[in-house]
């Protein structure tokens, strides 16, 4: 199997953390789309130098996220103050998330994130390449920030 | 709220974005730079040319 065959079938099986996060950052189609195309981009030039030393789900994580911000850096997209809803609305199991992710600037959404798919502190850290300090101090600060925004709401 | 108590809407939110947009391969594939063809399949004639020519080379030297 060719490296490109490989890939494009490690591609496939993890574009779901993809299409997530473009989800979550992105608000317009054409914006996703375009954010989508690079993280693809990127990963395929990157992929030489994975050697496996993390999950590939973690590799693609680091990669994606580096290349949004990238983005998000260069204005080249609109960062979506509120994640655009699924297409199927109506139900109310994602909406409380929504409004969490829309409390957050795009760093702590990435913590967020991460957090919510399970990652540790310090595989969180490794990712963003921030210290263990820095990401246990902001999810401590996320933390009280949804709780006081959330209790506020429902006095 | 504890963040915790999200993660099944994580899971949910991230599994019907999977649901809808989901490419396949083909589509994946596009995206990527097209592949290089190895050099003697990109340029077979200027290949074919220089082994021609030092063939040539070495068969006259080899009269030297």
């Amino acid at each position: 199997m060719s490296q490109r065959q490989q890939f494009l079938r490690q591609l496939h099986q993890h574009q779901r953390l993809v299409h997530s996060l473009c989800r979550s950052y992105f608000a317009n189609t054409e914006d996703r789309e375009d954010a989508f195309q690079e993280i693809v981009l990127q990963l395929w030039k990157s992929y030489p130098s994975f050697r496996g030393d993390s999950a590939i789900s973690t590799w693609i994580y680091r990669v994606a996220l580096h290349t949004i911000f990238n983005l998000l850096k260069q204005r080249r997209l609109t960062f979506a103050t509120l994640p655009e809803q699924l297409a199927d609305t109506g139900s109310e199991d994602t909406e409380l998330l929504r409004m969490a992710l829309s409390q957050l600037n795009p760093t702590d959404r990435a913590l967020l994130i991460l957090y919510l798919e399970g990652y540790r502190y310090q595989e969180i850290a490794g990712i963003r390449e921030m210290s263990l300090t820095n990401v246990s101090t902001r999810l401590s600060r996320i933390r009280q920030k949804l709780r006081s925004r959330f209790q506020s709401e429902l006095l | 709220m504890n963040p915790d108590e999200l993660k099944p809407q994580w899971r949910h939110y991230t599994s019907s974005v999977a649901a809808t947009e989901e490419r396949p391969l083909e589509e994946l594939d596009a995206l990527l730079p097209p592949e290089r063809a190895s050099f003697f399949m990109a340029r077979p004639f200027f290949f074919l040319k220089n082994v021609a020519m030092y063939a040539f080379i070495i068969v006259c030297c080899g009269g030297c």
